[in-house]
């Protein structure tokens, strides 16, 4: 088990690395630099002090270097766009917004998801089940856009029941994490339904019913698992995507997260910030990954904890 | 064995565990005024700020040597109390005894000492715009001071040799406050050194600051108000090089000072408790005026705005609130629900129908303001290019491309957002220029007519015209314009174009390199001044997209219009200026042809006439003469322009926005610049509510 543990970490830490890296090449493989302006081209003097400033006048292997050295002593460096802030005080302000949001957001996920998953299969076939499942395929087809746009129209301009926009209060959550979690409720809907089918129809539930226990007690104590198994697997990603892949809903809902810069920081050409929400980023995703392995040994016997690597 | 269901309870537990320690509640209360800044601002540094947003900014927490009246634009009282100048070169400004450096509110100690604004941090914040590693993008608007450029040359210099000196010793300097204190102290000395020596910029004393400038410039007190010529207070820039604009740090001397700020979602001031303008002040200089028999241009500004709004003290807003907001509709929603106090730009679709319902016969809609600003769309001209580098057909083919875009069917169906056509490079509102059409004839079917005639002639003359392209930055609203010419183009002259999309950097590197046929672009200015709008088609102009080359625009706008009194000094000088303009090929055709609208006369006698009045005049009238005389040699400069046709103006900018009409101190102009030190709240009340009820009806 601590082998086990460590031997991930190690691997953690080497995708980490490996995906900064690349990063680090590819973003300044684009064209163009960051002191790039629309309207007025920056005077030479100004470009190269910038550059300097940045270190962007040395070869990129000395960059790199320089960058390594930072990073190792827990220095993200200076946003070159956003000059009187470090790329540490933006991740600091921007992420435990995300982190809040996806959580929450993760919460409704779920238990809809499971919910509507598990009574779908229990009612197979009913109309019950096929209403949800053309709610849980609209819920994946339809963008983030347009499923906050109709919670806001619903809810703000019909029912005036939840703030507009913004952050900063409870009730400024719910919407955008409504809307957030929505498609991934979806997707998880879809998830136990087949999870739970499978399960049902095999013996071991039979017997249960030929033994007599109340239908509740079977879905509960033996079914569920089928359904929370697919889903556990999937939760590790969808996690990370649900703190990266909330830029529409932060647009829409005038929420200062981390997803705007990161998608922002590579049209910036914001080298430090695209390369310090990417490390976040990538981390995030590796430790989800590494924790949804971890809950699978404790919901399936039959997977067992050894060797390492990623 | 409820292991099944727990796991689940416990995750989401755990999960409300991370947003119970990650969420941060907020309760601040509603800002006086709160209004969509559009984007976050970059830095609220005044030596290193370029753009609107912090503009916006800059102007409440920093105040200038004057400061604009949102109505006229024109400057009235700032840090300086009064200023005078006799010949238009040498501005003398008295800086008032009581304008105090703040931190947080409370007035900013040096030694045990309040720290009052003096005209020596002038020197430094200007001084500091041309340190190389400030970096500032601005400092060219200082370069009408004598004496600036040398400083430029000299401090970059200097700075390249400090660097290679510091290499040697192993130190690796980015900051000032990276070296040694004593090669610090040797730096300092020689930028002060070399300011003294060189440029026209004195402390006479702490409260008198003397500038002479180049040449005359009407538009200096426009600078003047401008933010990058903002001070900034030494002590605080020097020890935080790096932090010195955190709220915790920063020292002001403006209206108001920092609260907070909040990346990616607001800066919030609050009002600034020690600011100079005071109820007592204003009443005792408007009765001070009132006794006086003539007052200044400005002294008149100045009491019919206290007449109209009191003073900052009793009527300003207490606090406000800048939110970093990019999607419109949602600043639109959260105007409607009273969120916000004002929107600055518009969701394009519903620009159309709400300028339309504007302007509809009889329409009650007074939140809506709309205005043209001082810059443009337009299409520059890659004149490396081998079809269009030929001094005849290229400059036909260029021609014939920029009459044959039906800009008024464009601005009324494609952009829709009330913008005007253009047919010049210097956009309408410019004080004492004339505005108007300098290609084109107001007609499109003639010009489409006359554009076919060129390219026939281009044809005829066998050049093969390639299938050009068209380069954007991905943005529908660029992609429906380029769709929208392409087809004019095709339609009318028979020539293909494909308009090509590339992401923000990539469209922006294309662009520098000269890696296009033909490239979007836009310019807004930075001042009033046909100077803003002409300077960048000069040969070394780093805004030269086109990459346009005449020597005699380059003579035009840097030897005679930026040095004018020299340049009309004597009669020979005079005669030189004359001839070389009446040397110019195309002067026939052109400027002794063309009529200007404000009377009978063509460009040519006005410009005759203005130089012999110019010669003519007492000396007390020459230097009123000679600003006539730029005028003219600016618009002849863009008669040349539009004749070599490097650029296709499109259309101008205009400016939509919405705020309710109980604000006020407010007024668009072409600057889109609003003090925030003016804003008033109709008997100081905000309204409070909804505000959708009250938007007419759009179709």
């Amino acid at each position: 088990m601590v082998r086990f543990v460590f031997g991930r970490l190690f691997g953690v830490i080497l995708t980490v690395f490996a995906v900064t890296t690349l990063s680090f090449f590819l973003v300044r493989a684009a064209p163009g630099n960051p002191f790039m302006n629309e309207v007025r081209n920056l005077p030479e003097a100004a470009m190269k002090a910038r550059m300097r400033e940045y270190h962007l006048n040395e070869t990129i292997w000395v960059q790199y270097a320089y960058y390594l050295g930072d990073l190792l002593r827990g220095d993200f460096g200076k946003s070159t766009k956003y000059r009187d802030r470090s790329v540490t005080e933006i991740i600091s302000q921007t992420f435990p917004v995300s982190i809040a949001l996806g959580s929450v957001a993760m919460v409704i996920a779920v238990v809809l998801g499971l919910t509507t998953g598990v009574v779908a299969a229990l009612r197979q076939n009913t109309l019950l089940d096929y209403g949800m499942m053309t709610i849980a395929l609209l819920g994946i087809s339809l963008p983030s856009f347009v499923i906050a746009s109709l919670l806001i129209a619903l809810f703000v301009f019909q029912l005036n029941w939840a703030p507009l926009a913004g952050w900063g209060t409870l009730a400024q959550i719910v919407l955008p994490a409504l809307a957030l979690a929505l498609p991934f409720a979806a997707r998880i809907s879809r998830l136990s339904r087949v999870g739970m089918l499978e399960v049902l129809s095999e013996d071991f539930i039979r017997t249960a019913h030929a033994k007599g226990l109340r239908e509740s007690e079977i879905v509960v104590k033996h079914a569920l698992k089928g359904a929370i198994l697919p889903v556990v697997s999937y939760l590790g990603p969808a996690f990370a995507a649900i703190l990266t892949g909330s830029l529409v809903i932060e647009q829409i809902f005038f929420i200062p997260g981390l997803g705007k810069p990161f998608v922002q920081a590579a049209i910036n050409r914001d080298y430090n910030l695209v390369l310090g929400t990417v490390i976040v980023f990538s981390t995030l995703l590796c430790v989800f990954n590494f924790l949804v392995d971890m809950c699978y040994t404790l919901l399936d016997p039959r997977v067992s904890l050894k060797g390492g690597g990623a | 064995m409820y292991r099944n269901l727990l796991t689940i309870l416990a995750g989401c537990g755990l999960l409300l565990g991370v947003f119970a320690l990650s969420f941060q509640g907020s309760s601040r209360t509603r800002a006086d005024y709160v209004w969509n800044n559009g984007t976050e601002p970059q830095t609220l540094d005044p030596g290193k700020a370029s753009g609107q947003p912090e503009g916006e900014l800059l102007l409440g927490l920093f105040e200038t040597l004057t400061v604009y009246d949102p109505f006229t634009l024109k400057p009235v009282q700032g840090v300086a109390k009064s200023w005078e100048s006799e010949d238009g070169l040498t501005h003398t400004f008295h800086l008032r005894p009581d304008a105090w450096w703040v931190q947080r509110g409370e007035i900013f100690q040096v030694d045990g000492k309040p720290r009052n604004v003096t005209a020596h941090d002038f020197v430094y914040a200007w001084q500091r715009q041309f340190y190389p590693e400030v970096g500032s993008e601005m400092s060219f608007l200082l370069l009408i001071i004598e004496g600036t450029t040398e400083y430029q040359t000299v401090l970059a210099e200097h700075w390249e040799k400090v660097l290679e000196e510091a290499k040697t010793r192993g130190v690796s300097v980015n900051n000032l406050s990276d070296l040694e204190p004593d090669y610090r102290e040797a730096v300092k000395t020689f930028r002060q050194e070399q300011w003294d020596r060189l440029v026209g910029v004195n402390a006479i004393d702490d409260l008198t600051l003397e500038v002479t400038l180049k040449s005359p410039a009407p538009f200096f007190l426009s600078v003047t108000s401008f933010y990058v010529l903002a001070p900034v207070c030494r002590e605080i820039v020097e020890t935080k090089p790096d932090s010195w604009t955190h709220p915790d740090h920063i020292v002001t001397n403006g209206p108001y000072y920092l609260d907070q700020w909040r990346y990616n979602e607001f800066v919030s001031l609050k009002k600034n408790p020690n600011y100079w303008e005071t109820s007592n002040y204003v009443t005792e200089s408007l009765n001070a005026w009132s006794q006086q028999e003539k007052l200044t241009p400005a002294e008149e500004r100045q009491q019919e705005l206290w007449n109209k709004l009191g003073s900052f003290d009793e009527h300003g807003m207490e606090s406000l609130e800048a939110l970093a907001l990019e999607n419109d509709s949602t600043a639109l929603n959260m105007y409607l629900y009273g969120n916000i106090d004002r929107v600055r730009s518009l969701p394009s679709e519903l620009l159309g129908p709400m300028v339309r319902a504007a302007e509809k016969p009889g329409a009650h809609f007074p939140q809506f303001h709309h205005g043209v600003l001082g810059g443009y769309y337009y299409y520059a001209i890659n004149l490396k290019l081998p079809v269009f580098k030929d001094p005849e057909h290229g400059r036909k083919l260029r021609l014939a491309l920029a009459l044959t875009i039906d800009r008024t069917s464009m601005v009324e169906n494609i952009t829709r957002g009330g913008q005007k056509p253009a047919y010049s490079i210097v956009p309408p509102g410019v004080p004492g220029y004339p505005d108007y059409a300098i290609f084109g004839s107001g007609d499109f079917s003639k010009d489409v007519a006359r554009a076919r005639e060129l390219v026939e002639e281009v044809r005829a003359a066998g050049v093969k015209i390639p299938r050009l392209r068209i380069l954007y930055n991905t943005f529908e609203g660029h992609a429906k314009i380029a769709a929208y010419i392409q087809s004019n183009w095709r339609e009318y002259l028979g020539i293909d174009v494909t308009p090509t999309n590339q992401e923000w950097g990539v469209y922006l590197d294309s662009k520098r390199t000269s890696n296009f046929d033909i490239v979007r672009a836009a310019w807004i200015g930075d001042h009033e001044d046909p100077s803003t709008f002409l300077d960048m088609y000069t040969t070394e102009n780093q805004n030269n997209d086109p990459r346009y080359h005449n020597p005699l625009y380059d003579r035009l706008i840097l030897d005679y219009s930026a040095n004018i009194l020299r340049a009309l000094e004597t009669p020979t000088s005079r005669d030189a200026i004359l001839n070389d303009v009446r040397n110019w090929p195309h002067y026939d055709e052109t400027i002794a042809r063309r009529k200007l609208p404000s009377d009978d006369k063509t460009l040519a006698q006005q410009f005759e006439e203005r130089i012999e009045a110019f010669a003519k005049a007492s000396e007390e009238d020459k230097l009123e003469k000679a600003m006539a005389v730029r005028l003219t040699l600016f618009r002849i400069a863009e008669e040349i322009l539009m004749w070599d046709m490097p650029t296709i103006p499109i259309y101008f900018y205009t400016s939509t926005q919405l705020w309710p009409p109980e604000l006020e101190g407010m007024a668009m102009n072409i600057r889109d610049s609003h003090p925030l030190k003016m804003l008033r709240w109709k008997d100081g009340k905000r309204p409070t509510g909804t505000r959708y009820q009250e938007m007419p009806k759009l179709d």
